[in-house]
């Protein structure tokens, strides 16, 4: 006897007649969902994401499909579960169609079957394995909504009603085969390995109530899968269809690179004030979320109780998208919303302040973390940053502080209240001289390298020493190098993450038209937000220079043998600690530099922080933040000093004069004055380089100075 | 839209409606008068069909449907009657399993038999437990909207 089964066994031809008229109705419903969202999206400016369709498809593949950011070492389990989920269903689902095949194509027009033999053991026992991992995967879903919660997920009535409908599904699949067998006495039965048992336990039933609870089942089973199906584009379940045309659509260009205003002299609209004013990926982008609340894990001012969360920006965009979209009837009325619409702004509400607040555009920090974070690659500051704008540039609100950095930054190209002669007062602290741009053109010399000292490492006194060990450094590696002087201004990076896009762009044309005067090849900073303004955004407007950072200068000096570096200094000892910028790391993938410069000096042990490289924690000042008062929440800086000084370490390496600024102030703001520093890694490396005379820096930088007088934080601009 | 793009429009959902019916004919064509080779070209009209309905009205614009709002009106009601309906009939199958848990072991195969009740038991649970999850999410889903704003939230927070 040959393995196979009777498909539509104990259906009378009512069955398959109700099973294929009234399909049309989950498709009708799919469909008008689908195309309800399609026509949303379509209603955002243009942008352009049909480039490298290849390297698009294949990245969505193996991000939604292959789950490639969605298992990972840290969300083990959630992802483990998602992943059982999907398998199963998925699976199930090409069950049902290879049934299908068989039963309406290959027998009737054919007359050939392959539902039969080793193949169908195989699909008996893969289809049984496909259904626990449904209901297993469901309710560990369930299990970890319910018991084990993670302060960032939250469980909304969708969720549960997709979980319950999952696990109902599975457990009918299972109960129609048990009952099947438990008839026909099925000799290949123990291949369903799941149903099989069941089948046996239900054999002790009268034959007719096994036909009749048989038939019961299967007709729910396929009414049940009908209204799941219907249900799809109206819940959250819609997300693998939005999920993957969000990674296919995503952002190809670098991640720390913010989209200007183009034409911003002749433009209209100044940022997103209204949903139309995003941009069609931009929309699509809130409509992918999961709610899986990643982005929350490393946000600083979820974290610290502010109430910005991403997550819920972008479910409020998306549930005020549905309302204004109609995705439900059309015109819903007030307070009528998807289950994932926080608010009840209803549809005739203002985009700010009634679906976002101001409060929570403000307090982001720009660090990216959640973006690092998001499976789907939604990308969150981008959207914060084009309300900003409308914020800024149409309605002329914005945190009190800012109204002096704008001033300073129109009148002297940079935050703080200094004329730009005072940019170079650092160099007098150097023995050797540290040359201009304009006395190296006047002499016809050229330079190795440009010193972009940036706005904080030129006014700021406690950035100003990281400025002059890096400058000494340079001049110990013989490296021939020049600053801008009075010529250098701001990058308009704080201008441009604050959302004065206007401001942005005249300082980056200004500071383009310099660099370009002097036709620099090469800059290296040790401000990473200059280094990715100058890397990423300079290009827009055609500045194209090699950019380093100058950790990675240090490292690629230390590794040449350019400089030497005692292994006895003061400096070089103990623990230490170091923490990754996010405008170095997640938006520039530089971790090992800084950490290998370090490891140069053996005498220093490194610690790492619990969160670290691309989980890094905010220091709190980017995205204007450093200008800002932080009223709302506990401090961010203190946050993540204390996670510094919890690792032992004495001393904390920064790689960032914002950072530096932020770290000064949570020392001080923690107590911890006496018993933990940080110093940049820059004076770290200055203070244990053996110098041309032989003499020990490390009195010149941190030891002495750090050690000596208390730290001076950064003081805001007047 | 334009008048073009509203003919157009107009004679692609007769067209998918067409085939819906066309499809429904084919099924009853197959499964009646025993022609099974047609089936898959009934399914397959009545899915297309569907799909070009769902995605005309999709792209069209919004419009006050009056049978949503009814069933939005009723969405407790008959999100509790549907998970009832779906639930019950597995909760008898597994219940029965149950019931004759002891007749099933007492026929050879007794632990086996002992396993099956065991994992209809599980099963058994998992249904009741999600009926009533999903129970108390509709009913929750169903209370008024929070009240306030965002803005409101974050003065709060301050
Ligand atoms: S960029 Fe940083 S602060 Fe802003 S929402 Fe994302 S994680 Fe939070
Ligand atoms: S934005 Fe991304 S990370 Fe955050 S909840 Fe949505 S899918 Fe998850």
């Amino acid at each position: 006897m040959i393995p196979t089964r009777e498909i539509l066994w104990n259906i009378t031809a009512l069955g398959p007649i109700l099973l294929y008229t009234l399909m049309a109705i989950p498709f009708v419903f799919l469909a008008y969902g689908l195309a309800r969202r399609v026509r949303m999206w379509r209603q955002g400016q243009p942008e352009n994401r049909f480039d490298q369709l290849g390297r698009r498809l294949w990245h969505a593949i193996l991000m939604t499909v292959l789950h490639g950011r969605i298992v990972r070492r840290r969300n083990r389990f959630g992802g483990l579960m998602h992943l059982a989920i999907f398998v199963g269903f998925v699976t199930l689902f090409i069950g049902t169609v290879i049934v299908m095949i068989e039963a309406d194509i290959t027998v009737p027009i054919f007359g050939v079957s392959f539902y039969r033999g080793d193949f169908y053991l195989v699909y008996k026992a893969v289809m049984n394995l496909a259904g626990l991992l449904l209901i297993g995967g469901s309710l560990a879903a369930l299990y970890r909504r319910y018991v084990r919660r993670p302060a960032t997920l939250e469980t909304t009535g969708d969720d549960v009603v997709i979980l319950a409908f999952l696990v109902v599904l599975g457990v009918q699949g299972f109960a129609v085969q048990a009952l099947r067998m438990a008839v026909t006495d099925d000799p290949w039965g123990p291949w369903s390995f799941v149903s099989y048992p069941m089948a046996l336990t239900l054999s002790a039933l009268p034959e007719s109530w096994l036909r009749a609870i048989h038939v019961a089942n299967w007709y729910i089973h396929f009414l049940t899968n009908f209204v799941f199906l219907s249900y799809v584009a109206y819940s959250k379940m819609i997300h693998p269809f939005t999920s993957f045309a969000n990674v296919l659509f995503r952002r190809l260009k670098p991640v720390g690179a913010l989209d200007p205003i183009e034409n911003i002299e002749e433009a209209e609209v100044f940022g997103a004030g209204k949903l139309e004013d995003f941009t069609w990926a931009q929309l699509l982008n809130v409509d992918a979320c999961m709610h899986c609340g990643r982005c929350l894990e490393y946000c600083p001012t979820f974290s610290t109780g502010k109430p910005l969360r991403p997550r819920d920006v972008v479910l409020e965009l998306a549930g005020y998208m549905a309302d204004r979209g109609g995705i439900f009837s059309g015109e819903l009325g007030q307070g009528e919303n998807s289950a994932r619409y926080r608010w009840g702004a209803g549809p005739d509400r203002a985009l700010i302040p009634d679906v976002v607040s101001p409060a929570e555009l403000w307090d982001c920090t720009t660090c990216g973390a959640c973006m690092a974070q998001c499976p789907v690659y939604i990308e969150h500051v981008p959207l914060i940053v084009g309300m900003r704008r409308h914020l800024v540039l149409e309605q002329g609100e914005f945190p009190e502080e800012v109204t002096s950095v704008f001033t300073n930054l129109e009148r002297l190209g940079s935050p703080y209240q200094f004329p730009p002669n005072q940019r170079a007062a650092w160099t007098k602290r150097l023995d050797q001289p540290v040359p201009e741009m304009a006395e190296v053109a006047a002499r016809g010399e050229e330079v190795e390298i440009l010193f972009w000292v940036g706005c904080l490492g030129s006014f700021d006194s406690r950035n100003q020493r990281t400025t002059v060990a890096l400058a000494r450094i340079l001049q110990a590696a013989g490296i021939k190098f020049a600053i801008l002087g009075k010529e250098e201004s701001c990058t308009g990076d704080p201008a441009r993450r604050i959302g004065n896009e206007y401001l942005a762009q005249m300082m980056a044309m200004q500071a383009v038209e310099t660099l370009n005067t002097y036709n620099v090849k090469k800059v290296v900073t040790a401000c990473p937000h200059c280094f990715n303004a100058i890397k990423n955004e300079f290009p827009q407007i055609g500045g194209n220079y090699e950019v380093i950072h100058h950790s990675q200068l240090i490292n690629q000096l230390i590794a040449e043998g350019r400089i030497t570096l005692d292994p006895n200094s003061a400096l070089a000892r103990g623990a230490v600690t170091y923490h990754d910028p996010c405008y170095l790391g997640r938006y520039n993938g530089e971790y090992d530099a800084p950490r290998e410069a370090l490891a140069a000096l053996p005498g220093l042990e490194l610690r790492e922080m619990r969160r670290n490289r691309n989980t890094s924690f905010c220091c709190g000042g980017g995205g204007g933040r450093l200008f800002m008062e932080e009223t709302r929440g506990t401090r961010i800086n203190q946050a993540r000093v204390r996670e510094a000084i919890d690792t032992g370490a004495e001393l904390l390496a920064a790689a960032c004069p914002f950072c530096m600024t932020m770290f000064e102030d949570g020392i001080h703001g923690v107590g911890a004055e006496e018993s933990f520093k940080v110093l940049d890694i820059a004076e770290i490396v200055a203070g244990s380089m053996i110098t041309p005379n032989g003499a020990d820096g490390a009195k010149e930088h941190g030891a002495a100075e750090s050690e000596g007088a208390a730290p001076e934080s950064a003081e805001r601009p007047e | 839209m334009t008048k073009d793009d509203a003919m157009l429009t107009g004679r692609y959902r007769i067209a998918s409606a067409a085939a819906v019916v066309l499809g429904i004919a084919l099924i009853l064509l197959s499964e009646l008068g025993g022609v099974h080779e047609v089936r898959v070209f009934g399914a397959g009209l009545i899915s297309l069909g569907g799909i070009g309905l769902g995605v005309l009205a999709g792209l069209d614009q919004p419009r006050r449907a009056e049978w949503l709002a009814w069933v939005r009106d009723r969405r407790v009601a008959l999100g509790m009657i549907a998970a009832l309906v779906s639930v019950a009939p597995v909760v008898v199958a597994f219940a029965a399993a149950l019931v004759v848990l002891p007749a099933a072991m007492g026929e050879g195969r007794s632990g086996m038999a002992l396993l099956g009740g065991l994992i209809a038991l599980l099963m058994l649970m998992a249904s009741v437990g999600c009926f009533v999850l999903a129970v108390r999410a509709i009913r929750r889903a169903a209370r008024p909207v929070t009240p306030g704003s965002p803005a409101e939230a974050g003065e709060e927070a301050a």
